[in-house]
């Protein structure tokens, strides 16, 4: 990732890229592409999404500069926007043809294919790769998918503010909602996620966990159950 | 705090951002004291540890290099289109031309003669030449105006028929001097092509026009001839007509007025 050109601030760089400023946009590109195709690719566990999302919104910057309003928030946050509205089209797009699983092997199975499954297979393969680190990308791959399953509202303030360790109100500034929501959201998330995953720390079994309570956010059943009866 | 209480900030309570607030302090002390959210704390540690497994895996993912070319392409594309911008000194220029054009129309417009070049309206024409010998009456005059020549006639000057058409009906169009816009006359039109023709028409005749003789002493029987000047449009109509003062009527004969 190429240091971002001294001294200069985002409306500077944006102005310089309106004057075909390679550098500029060089700079840009470094500083934003990776995190804004990680956000793409857990989105929807596609590189030819998280590719054409990255294409995009940097055209857009290209060519509509002047979209970029500096009293509205940082570049950061304005090709968010941009990515985020594409990703979002995106998987209503492929949501009728594509389901779960196969959102999971359509990664591993394009071009740009899921460097994580790509790397079990290799280690299925390599007699010296040991039984933890398989597990350990299985249980990974377990995660990917739980994620993938959650409602999109949802799993984007999971790949936020936990695979990206964004803050809460910087979700809220790109999620353009109030950080209520987004703690909410992630409460709600997560509960979703440890229902998926079947965690068990002492709780009941939630692997069998009806799907609607997932599909409609609903909080995983021992969460309710844990809440009921409390005590002081 | 209770268990309801903290399964909902237990997702904050291992954030690395959350400073020790008492509602942390709160929570975590509520998790040493019960078993059930002892176990729920250590669900939401096990999936922080899952969720960082995953970032961590997914760290190295980035936009292959092509995307990089690919757009630095469209950006050399774009501003390759993109025509240059126009100098400024070009603006100026402009805008100082667009204002000389629309000042000198102004002064045109202002300064245009009210009452213009000497012309019929001025100056009663006299026609160069003619068919004085041609009898004719007022109605055939109208209707064989367009054949007659040109050269007959004086052209009139397009300020002739806006002085024709100012002054009102009535005793002060009568004046000799004054052209009388005819009823059906034309206005507004172009002039191009109008005539001034001098004639001789019976007293009777003016009465037709709404006019009366100019010394107002009209003959008994109205067939004393009064000479006036008519303009005709190039369709032959009549479009105005003022009584020429007395003048000696065989010089009028002589200079080849028409007698209606």
């Amino acid at each position: 990732m190429g240091p971002k050109i001294s001294g200069t601030s985002d409306e500077v760089m944006v102005e310089l890229l309106r004057r075909g400023d390679e550098e500029a946009f060089s700079s840009l590109y470094r500083e934003h592409q990776a995190r804004l195709y990680r956000f793409a690719f857990h989105m929807s566990n596609s590189h030819s999404i998280a590719e054409e999302t990255i294409q995009e919104t940097f055209l857009t910057l290209i060519r509509q500069p002047e979209r970029y309003d500096p009293a509205r928030g940082n570049v950061s946050a304005f090709l968010f926007g941009i990515a985020r509205n594409h990703v979002l089209r995106a998987l209503e797009r492929d949501r009728r043809f594509t389901t779960i699983d196969a959102e999971s092997d359509h990664g591993s199975n394009g071009a740009n294919g899921n460097a994580a499954a790509n790397e079990i297979a290799a280690e299925r393969e390599d007699a010296s790769g040991t039984h933890a680190q398989m597990e350990r990308r299985e249980r990974i791959e377990g995660v990917r998918r739980a994620v993938l399953s959650l409602p999109p509202a949802y799993r984007e303030v999971v790949v936020l503010c936990d695979l990206e360790q964004r803050s809460y109100a910087d979700a809220a500034v790109r999620l353009e909602c109030p950080v209520g929501t987004v703690r909410s959201r992630l409460n709600r998330a997560r509960g979703m996620l440890l229902a998926k995953l079947g965690t068990s720390h002492g709780l009941d079994d939630g692997a069998g966990e009806d799907a609607s309570d997932i599909a409609t956010g609903s909080p995983a059943g021992r969460w309710r159950r844990l809440g009921a009866g409390g005590r002081i | 705090m209770t268990c309801t209480e903290f399964n909902e900030v237990v997702h904050e309570l291992l954030r690395p951002e959350q400073p020790a607030s008492e509602s942390v302090r709160r929570g975590l002390e509520h998790a040493l004291l019960c078993d059930d959210c002892a176990a729920v704390l250590a669900g939401q540690r096990d999936l922080n540890d899952q969720l960082d497994d995953l970032a961590d895996a997914d760290r190295a993912v980035a936009a292959p290099a092509h995307l990089e070319r690919n757009l630095l392409a469209a950006l050399r594309e774009q501003h390759a289109l993109k025509p240059a911008a126009t100098p400024v000194w070009r603006w100026v220029a402009a805008l100082g031309l667009a204002s000389a054009a629309v000042l000198v129309g102004a002064i045109l417009i202002v300064h245009r003669p009210a009452d213009g070049p000497a012309g019929p309206a001025a100056q009663p024409a006299t026609p160069r030449t003619g068919s004085p010998s041609m009898p004719l009456e007022a109605s055939r005059v109208e209707a064989s105006a367009p054949s007659a020549p040109k050269d007959t006639a004086t052209v009139v000057p397009e300020t002739a028929r806006a002085a024709a058409a100012t002054p009102p009906a009535g005793s002060q169009a009568q004046q000799a001097g004054q052209f009388y816009s005819m009823p059906y006359a034309f206005s507004g039109e172009s002039t191009d092509g109008d005539s001034v023709m001098r004639v001789e028409l019976p007293e009777s005749a003016l009465a037709s026009y709404g006019l009366e003789s100019a010394d107002g002493a009209a003959s008994d029987d109205g067939t004393q001839l009064v000479s006036a000047e008519v303009v005709v449009a190039e369709d032959g109509t009549v479009q105005a007509i003022r009584l020429s003062p007395q003048q000696d009527q065989n010089q009028d004969q002589d200079s080849g007025a028409t007698r209606f």
